[in-house]
């Protein structure tokens, strides 16, 4: 058995709770322990909500998840017809007073915090994020 | 699935996931509230960004009404993402 699952996932919000089932089943099937869900649906979830709402491109988004060892690896490709590098996004101070924060960005500094790399590729018209989560086992 | 209900005068029951794909709801539920409003967390199972948006735009809503808003009970994964946030001081989080 292969220590990966990869589904096709419609390019919409209402994708996410079908996505919290997929990181469950993953979890489940790779005896990882259900502690790590959390991290791991707010990673998917904003890297998967910002190219819903901010991306160029159609059609489904692939999601993929690989575990080895100590690490479980996200994947999501989306057609793009150009670069949407998430990891270029600009940083968020979260020591500033709310109210002279900028709106948005939240959600990538949240990926940025809880990953051990964030990567991004793009070629021939599909994006890659991968983003690579700790696992201790 | 998120579920928010009011328990009694100026006490709401946050319950669920509060994720992208529940926030517009959230916030049309939270906006007719009037404060001081206090959310009872402790089913709150899940937050992202989409989430935290919603609790800040209720709480600019209820500071610009001179009233005030307090988060009770929040499950330490939640808590968390406010200190990712660096919200947790800016909120009333008890």
């Amino acid at each position: 058995m292969t220590d990966s699952i990869e589904q096709a996932v419609e390019r919409s919000l209402s994708s996410l709770p079908h996505l919290v089932g997929l990181v469950r089943e993953f979890l489940e099937r790779e005896k990882l322990s259900q502690e790590l869900a959390f991290d791991m649906d707010l990673v998917i979830e904003e890297l998967f909500t910002n190219l819903v709402r901010h991306g160029r491109g159609g059609g489904d988004i692939e999601i993929q998840l690989t575990h080895v060892p100590g690490e479980v690896h996200v994947r999501l490709r989306a057609a793009e017809p150009s670069p949407f590098d998430p990891t270029t996004a600009p940083r968020v101070n979260v020591n500033l007073p709310v109210e002279e924060r900028r709106a948005g960005g939240l959600g990538i500094h949240f990926v940025r915090e809880l990953c051990r790399e964030f990567r991004y590729e793009w070629r021939d018209g599909v994006g890659t994020t991968l983003v690579v989560v700790g696992v201790s086992e | 699935m998120l579920e928010i209900r009011v328990l009694e005068e100026g006490t709401v029951q946050v319950r669920g996931r509060l994720d992208a794909a529940e926030a517009d709801r959230a916030l049309a539920e939270l906006n007719p509230i009037p404060g001081p409003l206090t959310l009872d967390c402790s089913g709150l199972d899940y937050i992202s960004s989409a989430g935290i948006s919603v609790i800040m735009q209720t709480l600019k809503r209820l500071t610009s009404q001179g009233s005030r808003l307090t988060l009770i009970e929040l499950k330490p994964r939640v808590r968390n993402v406010f200190v990712y946030a660096g919200l947790d001081k800016v909120l009333d989080i008890r």
